[in-house]
């Protein structure tokens, strides 16, 4: 049987952003700091302009970054201070984005915030809106995620002007690369070329059709 | 037949069960990348003043010249500069065991072990904060939801290349992006990948899991999800991509090492005399951070 986790909230140190962000703390229902589980701590969720990724189908995706808050990670210190972690992301182009930038309609719990915390015996594991940690027994620790509602979020961060759109060039690039990729494979003999090949033209597809709409 | 001797019979004189005098290690990442060739060491920074160093970037070099009319004024160029700060945090572990315990040791868990864990807990610590570190650089290989293949390999090292990342590269791989690069080159003919050996034991260190193209890859199951824990984000990366810098904690004058707890890892003793109690503490003074996020690129695929 699965142990579901339930959601309540502390919250973060305050934010250089200029809000104190709401998390929402999640535990398991019936047995608490049961589970032994891998490191992860407290984040913010950071956008770049180059940083795009292809699914499967060619949709393009903003690939997030974690901006850990963590004392002795990339500029982050003792007091757990981060705004120079910011400042260094700010200067690079990223975009910080705001913890509250996902509403309660957002998220599958139904909580605003994208960053959730569940107890384990290693410590709080620090995860987003749209995982939960369940505990199966005999199995461990399994991670369901609703991808489709994540996607939905980040195109909402897009229209809500929290991520600027992704640049004509950026676009382009990945339709290069993906070009690329299917002309090297289809160099390639064997079952691996033809494999690349056939998702390779699947993501091309989309991808010259999303370079149009762009164009 | 009666009154015979049985093992059923001796219970006051036979043991329910023995502890054997072997142990086995409980499964768990032990992959340690601390001093790891790759990683850029900013040296001990105990008595340096400050618990914070500014690591700066010049970009001598980077900048050419260009054709200028004989009689024309020539522009100045701006030379590029650019910095990144290490802060040393406390990264901590204790651990607690009573007199009881200690007394009744059989020589397997006792302090000695014990303050001899502590230095492993901090490796491993260390390494998770590397490992952590993943998905920051500013550019991404890989297809989300989608495992990773010997393409994304060529693209991440035809991105740095790009990027004039000198090399030579190296790559920290979860053991899922691991099986999926291999299970992709089952499909490939002319495309080797080196398997772990001592040779690339012996040149990258205990994580190593091979090398492709040239790359070597570390297996470090402590990469952390990206795309909202759809994929993990490994990363490749040149030598100055990411750095760290730690702090010796100074001994005290006239208490022994061991109570007094200097060096870099520290470990300090304490006793509870009240509830007869023994507390080990280790201390580890360390930060990691990515010195330059274009000298590396984001391996983000599926889970």
């Amino acid at each position: 049987m699965a142990k579901n986790l339930q959601a309540t909230t502390p919250t973060v140190p305050d934010s250089p952003l200029g809000d104190a962000v709401p998390v929402t703390l999640s535990a398991p229902a019936d047995s608490p700091m049961s589970v032994v589980y891998e490191f992860s701590p407290m984040f913010l969720l950071m956008a770049a302009p180059r940083r795009y990724q292809t699914d499967g189908d060619g949709a393009v995706v903003l690939n997030l970054s974690k901006l850990l808050i963590e004392p002795g990670i990339n500029g982050v210190d003792s007091f757990g201070s981060y705004n120079v972690a910011v400042a260094a992301a700010q200067s690079r182009g990223e975009v910080v984005i705001p913890i509250a930038a996902a509403r309660a309609e957002d998220t599958p719990d139904g909580h605003p915030g994208y960053l959730r915390e569940t107890p384990t015996k290693k410590g709080p594991y620090y995860h987003t809106a749209w995982e939960r940690l369940e505990v199966h027994a005999g199995i461990g620790v399994v991670v369901p995620v609703d991808r489709a509602g994540y996607r939905r979020w980040l195109g909402a961060l897009v229209e809500r002007g929290v991520v600027p759109p992704i640049h004509a060039s950026v676009l382009r690039h990945l339709r290069d690369r993906t070009e690329d990729t299917m002309q090297a494979a289809s160099d390639r003999p064997g079952a691996g070329g033809q494999r690349a090949v056939a998702l390779a033209k699947v993501q091309l597809a989309a991808l010259d059709k999303r370079c149009e709409g762009a164009a | 037949m009666a009154n015979e001797i049985l093992y059923t019979t001796l219970g006051d004189v036979r043991l329910t069960e023995f502890l054997s005098s072997e142990i086995e290690l409980t499964l768990a990442d032990r992959y340690w990348l601390w001093g790891h060739p790759s990683l850029v060491f900013r040296g001990d920074i105990a008595g340096s003043g400050s618990s914070t160093v500014k690591v700066a970037q010049v970009g001598f070099g980077g900048d050419e010249m260009a054709a200028v009319a004989e009689n024309a004024a020539v522009a100045v160029t701006q030379l590029t500069t650019s910095s990144d700060t290490l802060a040393i945090a406390r990264q901590s572990i204790a651990r607690k065991m009573s007199d009881l315990a200690r007394i009744t040791d059989t020589g397997i868990v006792n302090v000695t072990a014990l303050a001899g864990d502590i230095v492993a807990a901090a490796m491993g610590r260390f390494t998770s904060m590397i490992g952590a570190l993943g998905g920051g650089f500013t550019s991404t290989v890989g297809s989300t939801g989608e495992n990773l293949s010997v393409d994304n390999w060529f693209s991440g090292v035809l991105a740095l290349e790009i990027a004039d990342v000198p090399g030579p590269f190296i790559s920290t791989l979860h053991s899922q992006q691991i099986g999926d690069l291999r299970t992709s080159l089952r499909g490939e003919t002319n495309i080797p990948m080196q398997d772990r050996s001592a040779e690339t034991v012996q040149s990258v260190g205990a994580a190593s899991a091979g090398a492709l193209l040239g790359v070597p890859i570390l297996r470090v199951n402590r990469t952390p999800t990206a795309n909202s824990g759809a994929d993990r984000a490994g990363m490749m990366f040149a030598r100055g991509g990411i750095h760290w810098a730690d702090a010796s904690v100074p001994g005290i004058p006239g208490v022994p090492a061991a109570l007094g707890g200097g060096g870099r890892i520290s470990v300090k003793f304490d006793t509870e005399i009240l509830s007869a109690n023994t507390l080990l503490v280790g201390d580890y003074y360390v930060a990691v951070g990515i010195m330059d996020a274009g000298a590396g690129v984001n391996v983000t695929t599926d889970a």
